[in-house]
């Protein structure tokens, strides 16, 4: 938004490719970002775009082929378990499933319980619980209901809350967001979409959603990266973009999201 | 665990695996306690046909044939069960490692694996097992075992290859998770059903690949077992003596063991893969 | 029809690679665990001779054709380029008849014996396998078990069995060897005719295991694509039950054949334990002397036999598979 907040990531010339010989092809290519704190950003595109192939690699989950992740203005590092618990407390993430997010053999507050050991506060049991008591609490859950329950006691509304709540308890500085509401009823996602805006609130972190929904983006985020075949074609601030697209392929993006200014006046 | 046992007792297949199983060990474990001779004692003469005293008469060296197939059917799930082990852990070690790393190692683990699920175990086998001149039937177990451990290592690396994707691993990861943990929590809990599956098969094929290699004479030493009675009643031509005694019961109880072990398996089967159910 | 041939040089390639790593592991295996091969083989020299003389030249042209001492990595360049001439070298136990000739006398009763059994194990066991998962209930609940249980008799207790009753006790057919032991091999009809009983009981055994372990797989297919979606929706459709059927079965049998291949090598095997039963005059009875006499040379020659025959099915069969499965595409072999 204002260009003098300080950049927290950025991304270099991102490549990322699948594949060898004549199968290879590349998932995402010379994708260049700049995230500054206090920011809300949308990547937009169709499916297969290379969307969530962008998201893994700046959560860290996924070497890309080339390019480099900068984050604090310096090269990232993984190399090192602190490293990677450094990064990690800072840069978190969210997936589309939550079905899929949960280790169907854990207890839900298994969950919870290694981000506050990611963490590595120096708690006592009855203040993990009482931790643990509140993230759940911002989401509108009740802990000691579901601390004890397996994930597929719950419904993927909840699942997803929970995945907040975790959010909640790590306070990073970036969380990535791909999708988080794609695959929830249509009740619970502004409900849940909410919760992100006034955990950001809070927090003062950097949201990055991953939407295929320009009218979402339009809705929640301040600067917009639209996305085709795994490059960048078009970014900026997202009211510009609405209101004068340049890309042909933001053009048919558009047409597709009809009356948007009413369908999300949901305030 | 307590639910997984719960479900699989309402499988009749499972359950009559189970109970052949029971029959037979009860049988060959209690039985040597009441009747404590000596197996390889010999009692009577060659070929002696069944009597009161002896339910399934003489072998060629007039040992009780009852007695020794108690005793010979034991070594032979001892047999299979060590093989079944060592394949199992090699299998499972292998298959992690190519299906969760990736990459190069899981290339050359995955050539190696086909190579030898296509070159023969059985050569395998017999190669080794001509070269070892004193085979205890731990030996021969572990040898059996180091040519069956593919078959696993192929189907625990499909299966960690399509799980190593999932979120769960995702959010595992970036919760901090060491790798260690990670295969240990998120990866083998969801496959545990099928390596006990393939651990099952690998007793079973464990104990038909004991009774081969004995066949061929390349069994175990100084010890009595399923093959190495067959081994005996092909070799001093038992059934031209008419004695159906020294070798139908032996095949029955290969048979009879290995099939509640593949029943058990199929059991498991239909119950984990909902789509096989008839 | 370029990917196709792409599809066949891939597999040849890797086929021969295994190739060379068996005939690799054929000379190594023994030799890791023994030590010195000149050693072994004077010992089992002594075992199976008693001419001192044949012993003597016997040591010598083995110490000069194998090049026993020089180092072992030249040894196994030397063992290398003999079996490229098809020498195995000569046999202890039948001095002086060489490993090739032996094998060579062998090759066909076993293939003979082998490929017919196998084929029409599997042709059998699949229809049978595809009949129980369509007709299921009391039939399935009959079938099911007994083929299990015939799949979990390995085939040699079978085959004794077989040999007891039908040989031994109803004397129905001759209990062992290839042909009547009176006889000298010639295209005569009695002597094709004799050939043929002593064909039947070895053949019968193996083709009953086959098809038991066959109809286990193909019946658990069948139900995977039965219960599949494009079943139901055919049968909302009101197509035909055999049209269903047929392609139920297409698509079943498909796995089928890559099943075969993988246990191919186990049902070769098991059916060359068969030939010791029945003393029939193939690989497996000669592998069976050759333990118990120790001779190196031709177990070593049967092993090398019993590798090259199960790789070179296990590539026919894909070969084969590729031909017949629209799927296979470039892209889709990157498995092997
Ligand atoms: N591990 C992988 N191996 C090979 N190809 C992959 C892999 N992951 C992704 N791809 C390919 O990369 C492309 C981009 O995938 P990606 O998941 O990033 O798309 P996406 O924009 O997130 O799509 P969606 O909206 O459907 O989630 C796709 O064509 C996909 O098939
Ligand atoms: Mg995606």
């Amino acid at each position: 938004m204002n260009g003098d907040s300080s950049i927290v990531l950025e991304g270099r010339k991102l490549n990322r490719q699948f594949g060898f010989g004549r199968n290879r092809f590349f998932a995402v290519s010379d994708v260049d970002f700049v995230f500054r704190s206090g920011e809300i950003i949308s990547i937009v595109g169709e499916s297969g775009s290379g969307k969530t192939t962008l998201a893994k690699m700046i959560m860290g989950l996924l070497k890309p082929t080339s390019g480099e992740v900068m984050f604090r203005e310096n090269p990232r590092s993984l190399r090192t378990k602190a490293d990677r618990e450094e990064y990690w407390k800072s840069v978190q993430g969210i997936f589309q499933d939550p079905f899929s997010s949960f280790n169907q053999f854990s207890k839900i507050q298994t969950l919870l319980l290694d981000c506050i050991n990611l963490l590595k506060l120096k708690l006592s049991e009855e203040e993990k619980m009482n931790m643990m008591r509140e993230a759940c609490g911002f989401v509108n859950l009740e802990f000691d209901e579901l601390y004890n329950k397996y994930p597929f006691e719950l419904s993927g509304g909840q699942m997803q809350r929970l995945m907040i709540a975790r959010i909640f308890i790590l306070k990073p500085k970036v969380l990535i967001a791909d999708e988080p509401t794609s695959m929830i009823d249509a009740c619970s996602r502004a409900t849940i979409l909410d919760m992100f805006l006034k955990l950001r609130k809070q927090n003062d972190m950097i949201i990055v959603f991953i939407t295929h929904d320009l009218g979402l983006a339009y809705y929640v985020s301040d600067t917009i990266y639209i996305m085709e075949h795994g490059k960048i074609v078009e970014r900026g601030n997202a009211a510009t973009i609405l209101e004068s697209p340049v890309h042909s392929y933001t053009k048919r993006l558009l047409a597709d999201v009809p009356k948007l200014k009413e369908a999300w006046d949901l305030g | 665990m307590i639910g997984t046992l719960r479900i699989l007792i309402r499988s009749p297949k499972f359950i009559i695996g189970l109970a052949i199983l029971a029959v037979v060990l009860g049988t060959v474990f209690v039985y040597p306690m009441v009747n404590t001779a000596d197996p390889v004692e010999m009692v009577a003469s060659g070929f002696d046909p069944p009597s009161a005293q002896y339910i399934l008469g003489a072998d060629n060296f007039g040992r009780d044939t009852f007695l020794e197939l108690m005793y010979g059917t034991r070594t032979s799930l001892y047999v299979g069960l060590i093989a079944g082990v060592f394949a199992t852990v090699v299998g499972l070690v292998l298959g992690l490692a190519a299906g969760y790393i990736g990459g190069l190692a899981d290339n050359v683990i995955t050539l190696i694996t086909n190579m030898f699920i296509v070159i023969p175990s059985f050569v395998i086998l017999i190669l080794v097992s001509v070269s070892i001149n004193s085979r205890s039937s731990t030996v021969t177990a572990l040898i059996i075992g180091l040519t069956s451990w593919p078959w696993t290592a192929r189907a625990v690396r499909a299966q960690t290859t399509s799980l190593r994707n999932r979120d769960h691993v995702n959010i595992a990861k970036i919760s901090g998770y060491s790798t260690t943990k990670i295969i240990l929590f998120e990866i083998l809990p969801y496959i545990a059903s099928y390596v006990v599956m393939a651990f099952i098969l690998q007793i079973a094929s464990g104990i038909l690949s004991e009774a081969a290699i004995s066949m061929l004479g390349l069994g175990p030493y100084n010890t009595v077992s399923l093959g190495i009675m067959m081994n005996w009643a092909l070799m001093f031509e038992a059934p031209a003596a008419g004695a159906w005694w020294a070798f139908v019961p032996t095949s029955l109880m290969i048979a009879a063991i290995s099939f509640s072990l593949f029943m058990m398996n199929t059991g498991m089967d239909e119950i984990f893969n909902p789509k096989i159910r008839n | 029809m370029n990917s196709y041939l792409k599809y066949f040089l891939k597999k040849f390639g890797w086929y021969l690679l295994t190739l060379v790593v068996a005939i690799t592991l054929n000379f190594f295996l023994p030799r890791m665990i023994k030590g010195n091969p000149v050693s072994v083989i004077v010992s089992a020299m002594s075992q199976g001779m008693s001419d001192v003389n044949a012993q003597k030249k016997l040591y010598e042209s083995y110490m000069h054709q194998f090049g026993l001492d020089k180092p072992l990595f030249q040894q196994y360049l030397i063992y290398f380029q003999n079996i490229l001439h098809g020498d195995f070298g000569v046999s202890f136990g039948n001095y002086p008849r060489r490993v090739s000739n032996i094998l060579a006398s062998a090759i066909p009763w076993t293939l003979g014996l082998q490929i017919p059994a196998i084929l029409i194990g599997w042709l059998l066991g699949n229809l049978l396998g595809a009949f129980t998962a369509y007709k299921k209930g009391v039939f399935d609940k009959i079938i099911f078990p007994a083929a299990l249980f015939v799949n979990s008799m390995p085939f040699f207790a079978l085959s004794i069995i077989m040999l007891y009753v039908f040989g031994l006790h109803l004397k129905w057919f001759p209990i062992g060897g290839g042909y009547g032991y009176q006889m000298i091999p010639n295209l005569s009809l009695s002597f094709i005719g004799s050939v043929l009983q002593h064909h039947f009981l070895p053949f019968i055994s193996i083709v009953l295991v086959a098809i038991g372990g066959q109809a286990i797989g193909m019946r658990s297919m069948s139900i995977y694509e039965l219960n599949s979606d494009y079943v139901l929706y055919a049968k909302l459709m009101g197509i035909r039950d055999s049209r269903v059927v047929r392609y139920v079965f297409r698509n079943a049998v498909l796995p089928q054949v890559t099943g075969l291949a993988l246990s191919i090598g186990t049902m070769i095997s098991g059916a060359l334990i068969t030939e010791i039963v029945f003393n029939y005059p193939g690989i497996g009875t000669w592998l069976f002397t050759a333990i118990r006499t120790l001779d190196f040379p031709l177990i070593s020659g049967c092993t090398l036999m019993i590798t090259l025959a199960v790789l070179a099915a296990n590539f026919t069969i894909e070969i084969i598979y590729g031909l017949i499965d629209p799927r296979v595409k470039a892209t889709q072999m990157e498995g092997q």
